[in-house]
């Protein structure tokens, strides 16, 4: 009887627990008893307008780029930093002869047909270090390179995919640079390229292409113990370019945002209008759309723009960001963010209610967008909510 | 480990499982606390919930803590219920399943003469379960929302209580609650149109607080108005204070992993628990048929939700009747010892939405089945209805089964079998 009875309970209680465990799906039975102004809350727009604005410098890290520029236009130059290292052991040493240093070119900014001209100049720090600005370069310009133009020969045909040679005559300096691979006495920091001429920005592939037929490549000749002439090209290398404008040739007006590519100008546009918003947080954010209208733009060869996020030291920070999309429509030409994300943390835990409005691969061109900053075409964010309580 | 060993375990192991549940119950326990139990102990739920003036020894009395002032043996009672609802509206149906853990109760014997008992339990107060899905055109957006609002939690306490016999026929007892839960509503939006995105939102609410339950037994009134016909006949009346719990309120809105954290906000205030009143009688006649009525009152529709008054909340009151058929003490088989209860209730419920109360017809039946000495292995089976189809509302069909154990401290002896 005893067994009996401890079964039947362990029967029941199993029973019910199992059973108990089905999941059910929701479905539409009950939605009568919901209040649909209190459960779903009141779906919104709000247009909420750019409270302040500004356009700020901006450092482009420029060594991991496709490219590199060279060149002078207007008041925009464009300086390039290259070398070439990691020799074959077998060449390390050897009596170089002659160098020519080919580059492809992929872009221009400014008169296609205008020349380049430039300086190469033998570097003798390293100038790998991204943080290193125009400013900083030419200050100490006997730190970072020697101040003498080496002997060059070069060739440089017009046209924006053409290739430019460099020939370098300075066969002590690449002698240099080829006796060792553990370089610990900068015999070899590679070279500046100074922008002589006035009229044209080039930009070159840089090492940072899959396309072995396009980087950078040096050609030497070099003799052997025997005196036998060899060729040699070598597609190892760094290269990048620093770049600068004067501002007060940039932002003639003050009620406009300056997003320059290049160099490069961000525009920082705040938003402290939505706290409106935040008064009633947390909200369902169903879209947001950030939109910035052009007054004009020069020379653009990337049409798109990009926002992101801002911390609290006023750099952007990553952590949400944007492309836009344009619309010509209207008169005046449009750009549309989908910002939502951004708005979401506007409203939950953001510490500046600002965007960083930037160009799309702004270190890959010179294009100039001006932006209305203020009046009716001032930014704005569209916002469609609901309230939740 | 004997037998008895294992099932306590057994018990305990599935109070302990969470349940996944979606659906899982009426969309009215949206409001309030949710569904408010008054299951009390595994012998009165047979009885629809009837037992405030239900003394005796071989159950602890959860309704009134002056109900426990005849037990003499170290007591605990634990059950596990199935909860079935079928809930019909003028779109059609859907069948919803749930269990729960019911509870777990001890009580310990300090004085026998003086019928002081101390005890603790800990017992489920309330239930939300739901899931509701919901169109709407949105005339602004020009697209339709699809919400679907999911419900779960509830509010539980934990009582400690003490019970006396100050003079001969009349019991007191007093209970401090420490009430405590939280409800969670979680809800998903989602648009026809790819324009908009879908969102969640989740709002979880945390309470806690603390009630005391007074109650007394006057057991022999036929004895006190000079009545023999009635000197079996007990009364009971308990009040549970009314409180405002302490109560937390946060809304999270669950971000993308491009950020570091979810957003939250949080909000704190006070939610209402409201004044509690009981009365009840019990008779048994021959020694061997009881008859119980109980009415409890409670004034929901004072009490306030972080300052205002609660919505779609009204006062509620329930009456429920019970009927227990004891064996002989001198029975002496399986078949003969077992306990037969049968039960009422109309509960006139504290939801009133869209402006119709939501009123509760409860029908139950159980068997209270020997399992040793001093304990039992209560089933017990409640059948109700709930709600109506008017003002586009739902009618719930619910099927509830109940398994609990009874049990003394005689339960863990091993005796010798027959």
């Amino acid at each position: 009887m005893k067994v009996f009875r401890f079964n039947l309970l362990i029967g029941i209680v199993s029973m019910l627990f199992f059973l108990s465990a089905c999941n059910d799906t929701p479905n539409s039975i009950g939605n009568g008893s919901l209040n649909k102004k209190v459960d779903y809350g009141t779906v919104t727009v709000d247009t909420f307008y750019a409270t302040d604005f500004s356009t700020i410098p901006n450092q482009i890290l420029t060594s991991s780029l496709d490219r590199f520029m060279l060149g002078n236009y207007k008041t925009y130059q464009a300086w390039t930093c290259i070398k070439f290292f990691q020799w074959p052991d077998s060449l390390t040493g050897k009596t170089i002869t002659s160098a020519t240093i080919q580059l492809k070119g992929l872009y221009h900014f400014g008169d296609s047909t205008a020349s380049l001209t430039f300086d190469a100049l033998r570097a003798v720090q390293s100038l790998t270090n991204d943080s290193l600005t125009y400013d900083s370069l030419t200050l100490n310009s006997n730190f970072y390179y020697n101040n003498s133009p080496l002997p060059i020969k070069t060739f440089i045909p017009v046209g924006d995919t053409e290739a430019i040679t460099i020939s370098i005559l300075d066969t002590t300096m690449l002698r240099e640079w080829f006796s060792t691979n553990t370089d610990t006495m900068h015999l070899n920091d590679g070279l500046i390229l100074r922008p002589t001429n006035s009229n044209i920005i080039k930009g070159f592939y840089s090492f940072n292409n899959s396309d072995t037929a396009v980087i950078p490549t040096l050609s030497i000749t070099y003799l052997d113990t025997n005196g036998n002439a060899f060729t040699y090209s070598h597609k190892v290398g760094f290269a990048k370019y620093i770049s600068t404008l004067n501002r007060a040739s940039l932002i003639t007006d003050n009620n406009l945002i300056y997003v320059q590519n290049g160099i490069s100008y961000r525009g920082l546009v705040s938003f402290d209008s939505i706290s409106k918003v935040s008064s009633n947080w947390p909200i369902s954010i169903f879209r947001a759309v950030l939109q910035v209208t052009l007054q004009s733009s020069v020379s653009v060869s990337r049409d798109s723009l990009y926002i992101s996020t801002v911390g609290s030291s006023g750099v952007a920070d990553g952590v949400a960001y944007s492309v836009s999309q344009r619309d010509i429509s209207g008169s005046h030409p449009l750009y549309s963010f989908d910002a939502r994300q951004i708005a979401i943390r506007w409203l939950s835990n953001a510490s500046a209610r600002k965007v960083l409005l930037s160009g799309y691969a702004e270190g890959s061109s010179f294009d100039l967008f001006k932006l209305y900053g203020n009046g009716v075409y001032k930014p704005r964010i569209i916002i469609t909510y609901s309230l939740q309580r | 480990m004997n037998n008895s060993k294992y099932i306590l375990f057994l018990f305990i192991f599935i109070g302990m499982c969470p349940l996944i549940t979606h659906a899982g119950g009426s969309s009215f326990s949206r409001y309030g606390f949710g569904d408010i139990l008054r299951t009390g102990d595994s012998r009165t739920y047979a009885l629809s919930g009837t037992g405030i003036a239900l003394l005796g020894d071989g159950f602890i009395n959860e309704l009134n803590p002056a109900g426990l002032a005849r037990i003499s043996l170290t007591r605990f009672s634990t059950g596990f219920e199935y909860n079935n609802f079928l809930s019909k509206d003028e779109t059609g149906s859907s069948v919803y399943s749930t269990g729960a853990f019911q509870g777990l109760a001890f009580a310990f014997p300090i004085s026998i003469d003086n019928g002081i008992v101390m005890s603790t339990e800990f017992t489920p107060y309330s239930k939300v379960s739901y899931g509701i899905t919901s169109p709407l055109f949105d005339t602004l957006l020009q697209t339709t929302q699809h919400r679907t609002f999911y419900g779960s939690g509830g509010l539980s306490y934990l009582g400690l209580g003490l019970s006396a016999t100050p003079i001969t026929s009349l019991h007191i007892g007093a209970r401090l609650n420490y009430m405590f839960g939280r409800t969670r509503q979680y809800q998903t939006i989602a648009f026809d149109s790819t324009d908009y995105a879908s969102t969640t939102f989740d709002r979880a609410a945390y309470y806690s607080g603390f009630t005391l339950t007074l109650g007394t037994i006057y057991d022999s009134v036929g004895t006190l108005i000079d009545v023999p016909a009635l000197r079996s006949l007990s009364v009971g009346f308990t009040i549970t204070t009314a409180s405002s719990l302490d109560a937390e309120i946060q809304r999270t809105y669950p971000l993308s992993s491009f950020f570091y954290n979810d957003s939250t906000n949080s909000e704190t205030g006070t939610s209402g628990i409201p004044l509690s009143l009981g009365f009840g009688f019990s008779y048994l006649y021959q020694n061997q048929y009881r008859f119980l009525g109980d009415i409890v009152l409670e004034n929901w529709a004072s009490t306030n939700y972080f300052g205002l008054p609660p919505v779609n909340i009204r006062n509620s009151v329930r009456t429920s009747f019970g009927f227990e058929a004891i064996p002989a003490k001198d029975a002496d088989s399986f078949m003969k010892r077992i306990v037969y209860r049968a039960g009422i209730a109309y509960n006139s419920t504290y939801y009133e939405i869209n402006g119709v109360g939501i009123n509760e017809y409860v029908m139950s039946g159980g068997l209270g089945l020997p399992m040793g000495p001093e304990s039992q292995l209560n089933i017990g089976l409640q059948v109700g209805i709930r709600g109506s189809m008017n003002n586009h509302l739902q009618k719930d069909t619910m099927i509830r089964l109940s398994v609990a154990l009874s049990a003394s401290e005689l339960w863990f002896l091993k005796f010798e079998e027959e």
